[in-house]
């Protein structure tokens, strides 16, 4: 796509129009522009660019603010009280100030994705040459990277073309960031539409890392028949010596299997990860173990099983120095982002610092080259784990008997009191005091192991390993499969499905992605996927989610990726990988437009949003949202129009955006056709939404599944999920029913009878079903002046 | 700990809830308001005494015909108990209507003045609770659950099960009979900080 820097320098030019000294030319880049499709009206957009879009959005989904602080405390001036209309010093209110801080939580998410793409992308380069190819599917992906694509109006060819996107959202971030300084923006609604800037670049980083590293790494390249791999505590072998990775950089933990590899030591060492690296080392290597969720982390370190860490970046454990060095296991820290006070041996002899690491001289190292990493890794882990010989910090049964004696009196219950699920701890407790440990391990399947509880508990408690012996044989028993991700959505099934998916009649794709801060445990993710696979919804699924959707078993004892195929096809669920992995979600959605619907895809993010908004019916399901990066990238997903429903735990990021159906006004479309203004119903009604609970959610989404264009055979068949998820959880039919039903023909067959009967009782009238669209220039016949 | 945050780090403040110091109190709001609302969630039914605190829910809303909103899939445990009065709307959309002045109610006849929330899980109250606070700030909310809710206008303290479940019992009969004598408990003279 482009070539690099040309400099040209003249020291003395003699000519016959004169005489040049010292010049000096300077070219940054040399553009071959080899891209047929013509440029869209909206390439490198800066923060204003898509404003108006943005605009258009909260006009419909008005932001609703939870603020979780009353005062604002960013500057000297502070701490100032914001409540119920007071201005600060620097004049913000409350509604800007959370805004504000929502969107330092998206800057922070999509730095964090951007970083990661910078440091892949350096380090992909240096090792395989700026001209290696982007290869993502080989010949059944034409549209390579359709985020990059449409935001930045430039189509990548190699990994030498990715800079330039990564510069974009680099500069962007820290406009975006600037905005947050006192005395910036002050309007709730600009920031707004500023998070969902943050949102949008997220997603262009997400897809720079993941794209890059399928292509250098050799990851499944958008194959449905992704292997199987293991998954869970009891699949790794413990008569090995066992290499944990945590994070989300997966180039240390590849470079422990090359090393491994080139060794034969592949079956001599158990290799394994927690959180996203886990996804990636099975994409680089299918024997390779994934342990589960970034809420393991306690719980696998102190079981003993790990005689080395590695830690690259993102969601680790402040702690995981202090629990590795109870079990005496080695931490090798890889990258610059985290180097927890150790010293940074990157350019030390390998021996010596295998010396230094086997003989406990030091807890840890910093090493920032990766494959220097692989080789140490190994080496510690081979001479460590005869000596350390699973060492655990888990007490046993008496001790735990003997240990929980003070809290049989114990009236504080501030265990309980700091757990995010109030869960039952002091009532276990006691329990384990008078020698009964089924109340602690009954607590196993909700705790998400933060490890809040025994910071609190004035005894201090270590529960969370109370936990784990608790239920010590249910831990060695937990051996499910996860289909490793299988990266982007080939263009041929988005070409097989893209007819059903926007004429209504496969009822939706919904997204099952994010971190595992669960109210209830995993199993309720599972639950949920299985559902909508089953009544063959297209589901995906990505992170940590995608590790505990794994963690269900049928009677059969199969799980749901060995139940269901990987294809994106109705009735599919597809793990598409790690975090940086949701781009392929989004772009998924994107090639719906321009793949099926030839839409103009360069540049033109307006108008594909529009497309989206109004009829692909995909819906994003974060029911554990934690981090940052998930903040960033649910709004990544509301600006393309995709809706979000987080669970309870996500109102914590502050804010809603929620339509209201019985603002009639707020539910008009142009239809593309005539120009005419069109009510289309409340579809979809929301852009981000929190439920209570895993009921709740099933209703809502099949309901947000529906669009302005479904055909009526496709809005009959989502009015039948919605309706009948409506009946079973909440045992009556909606109540809103006839804002839905445009003509007789949406009315779902076997329901006839009934929803007639409704709709005449709310003196419902038949619409007609628009070519719709929010954006005026996409009217093909303007309607004539009277 | 009786007028703390029952979850430890979720300090609120500066304007923080009274606490309702005898459960009489809430029989009087709930008589002096205009257009009260109960909010039942799903945590009601959770716990040692769930199914006599939802009963308890039940004999308030027939004794003084107060509508009732159930949350999440809390319908169904109404419909289960043939509660067909019931009217069902998520939290956060009910929340969210309630910030506004011109809504016109489930009923079509306006907002609401006193809202009362019981079974909603804490961390999602607290900032339901917050946001009402903020942006519907002459709106009374109380809280009716067993733990302190700072961002509530009233609430109960943190409670023994027992307690609470006393509490609620002697609301409900309050408000089946002697109404008279309930008012005198005087409003604002009831509540502490």
């Amino acid at each position: 796509m482009s070539r690099k820097g040309v400099h040209v320098k003249i020291d003395e030019l003699k000519t016959n129009v004169g005489l040049l000294k010292n010049l000096e030319l300077s070219i940054g880049k040399i553009i071959e522009e080899v891209w047929a499709e013509p440029m869209g009206p909206t390439p490198f957009p800066s923060l204003t660019t898509l404003r108006e879009w943005d605009m258009k959005l909260f006009k419909r989904y008005k932001p609703m603010y939870l603020p979780f602080c009353d005062l604002c405390c960013f500057c000297t001036f502070g701490k100032c009280d914001l409540t119920a209309g007071k201005r600060g010093a620097c004049g913000i209110d409350i509604a800007a100030q959370s805004a504000r801080f929502l969107l330092l939580s998206c800057c922070i998410g999509a730095s964090t994705h951007i970083g990661h793409a910078r440091h892949m992308v350096n380090h992909l380069i240096e090792k395989y040459g700026r001209r290696h190819p982007i290869d993502v599917g080989g010949l059944n992906i034409e549209v390579e990277a359709p985020i990059i694509r449409l935001v930045c109006g430039i189509k990548p060819e190699k990994l030498g073309d990715l800079p330039d996107a990564l510069g974009y959202v680099e500069n962007q971030l820290t406009h975006l960031l600037s905005t947050i300084h006192t005395g910036q923006e002050g309007s709730h609604v600009d920031f707004e539409s500023k998070i969902l800037h943050a949102g949008m670049i997220d997603h262009v980083a997400m897809e720079i890392a993941d794209i890059a590293q399928v292509s250098a790494l050799g990851f499944p390249k958008a194959s449905p028949e992704a292997p199987l791999v293991e998954l869970g505590l009891g699949t790794i072998n413990v008569q090995k010596p066992v290499i944990l990775c945590i994070g989300h950089n997966v180039l240390p933990a590849a470079e422990v299997v090359d090393y491994l590899s080139e060794r034969g030591l592949r079956d001599e060492v158990e290799v394994c990860g927690l959180c996203c690296t886990a996804h990636d080392i099975t994409r680089y290597y299918s024997g390779a173990k994934i342990v589960g969720p970034i809420t393991w982390q306690l719980r696998f370190v102190r079981s003993g099983v790990p005689d080395v860490v590695i830690i690259d970046e993102q969601c680790v454990r402040s702690d995981i120095m202090d629990e590795a060095r109870k079990i005496k296991t080695p931490v090798i820290l890889t990258t610059e982002k985290i180097c927890m006070g150790m010293a940074d041996r990157t350019r030390d002899p390998v021996d010596k610092i295998v010396d230094d690491l086997v003989s406990g001289k030091v807890p840890g190292v910093l090493i920032l080259d990766p494959e220097k990493v692989g080789e140490v890794a190994v080496k510690v882990a081979l001479q460590v784990a005869p000596v350390r010989n699973k060492f655990k910090s888990i007490p046993d049964v008496n001790e735990i008997i003997e240990r929980t004696e003070p809290c049989v009196n114990c009236t504080t219950f501030e265990c309980r009191r700091s757990c995010p699920n109030d869960l039952p701890i002091p009532a276990a407790l006691k329990g384990a005091a008078n020698g009964n440990l089924i109340k602690l391990a009954d607590l196993y399947e909700a705790c998400m192991s933060c490890g809040r509880c025994e910071e609190a508990c004035p005894s201090h408690q270590p529960i969370i390993s109370f936990i784990l012996r608790a239920c010590e044989k249910k831990l060695k028993d937990e051996t499910f499969k996860v289909r490793v991700g299988r990266g982007a959505i080939q263009d041929v099934e988005i070409r097989n499905v893209g007819s059903p998916i926007v004429l209504g009649e496969i009822p939706g794709v919904v997204a099952f992605v994010g971190c595992a801060n669960y109210p209830n445990g995993e199993r309720d993710v599972a639950e949920m996927c299985m559902t909508f696979a089953n009544r063959r919804y297209i589901v995906v699924t990505s992170g940590c989610a995608a590790m505990s959707i794994g963690k269900y078993k049928n009677e059969e004892g199969k799980t749901l990726y060995e139940m269901f195929p990987g294809g994106f096809e109705a009735g599919g669920i597809l793990n598409v990988g790690s975090c940086v992995a949701n781009s392929h979600i989004a772009g998924a959605v994107i090639k719906i437009a321009s793949i099926f619907a030839r839409r103009r895809l360069r540049a033109n993010y307006e108008e594909i949003a529009d497309y989206v908004l109004n009829r692909v019916g995909a819906v994003g399901v974060a029911w554990g949202a934690m981090s940052q990066k998930a903040a960033a990238i649910a709004n990544g997903f509301n600006r393309l129009g995709v809706p979000v429903i987080a669970g309870p735990q996500g109102i914590k990021y502050r804010r809603l955006a929620l339509g209201r159906r019985e603002n009639e006004e707020d539910w008009y479309t142009y239809d593309a056709r005539t120009g005419e203004r069109v009510y289309v119903g409340p579809v979809p009604e929301h852009l981000y939404y929190a439920a209570e609970t895993k009921e709740e959610a099933m209703v809502i989404i099949a309901k947000l599944c529906m669009r302005a264009n479904d055909t009526t055979r496709g809005r009959a068949i989502k009015l039948t999920h919605y309706i009948d998820l409506h009946k079973r959880f909440l045992k009556t039919m909606p109540d809103d029913i006839h804002l839905f039903v445009r003509t007789v023909a949406d009315i779902p067959i076997t329901m006839k009878d009934e929803i007639l009967e409704i709709l005449k009782e709310k003196g419902w009238k038949e619409r007609i079903v628009p070519d719709p669209t929010l954006l005026p220039r996409m009217i093909r016949k303007k309607k004539e002046e009277p | 700990m009786l007028f703390e945050s029952w979850q430890l780090a979720e300090i609120a403040g500066p304007k923080k809830a009274l606490v309702f110091a005898k459960p009489e109190v809430v029989v009087t709001m709930i008589q002096r308001a205009k257009r009260p609302i109960l909010v039942v969630g799903h945590n009601i039914i959770n716990g040692e005494v769930g199914e006599e605190a939802i009963n308890i829910i039940i004999n308030i809303t027939n004794a003084t015909n107060i509508p009732m909103v159930a949350t999440a899939h809390m319908l169904s445990e109404f419909i289960k108990r043939e509660v067909r009065s019931t009217a069902w709307m998520s939290l956060v959309d009910f929340a969210n209507r309630l910030q506004d002045p011109n809504w016109k109610g489930l009923d079509g006849e306006g907002n609401y003045d006193l809202v009362l929330f019981v079974g909603v899980p804490y961390p999602m109250g607290w900032l339901i609770l917050s946001s009402l606070k903020h942006f519907a700030a002459d709106l009374t909310t109380a809280s009716l659950d067993r733990f302190y809710q700072p961002n509530a206008t009233c609430s109960f303290s943190n409670l023994p099960a027992k307690k609470w479940i006393g509490n609620l019992k002697l609301i409900a009969n309050a408000l089946q009979g002697g109404k008279q004598d309930i008012g005198k408990s005087g409003e604002g003279s009831g509540t502490s900080s």
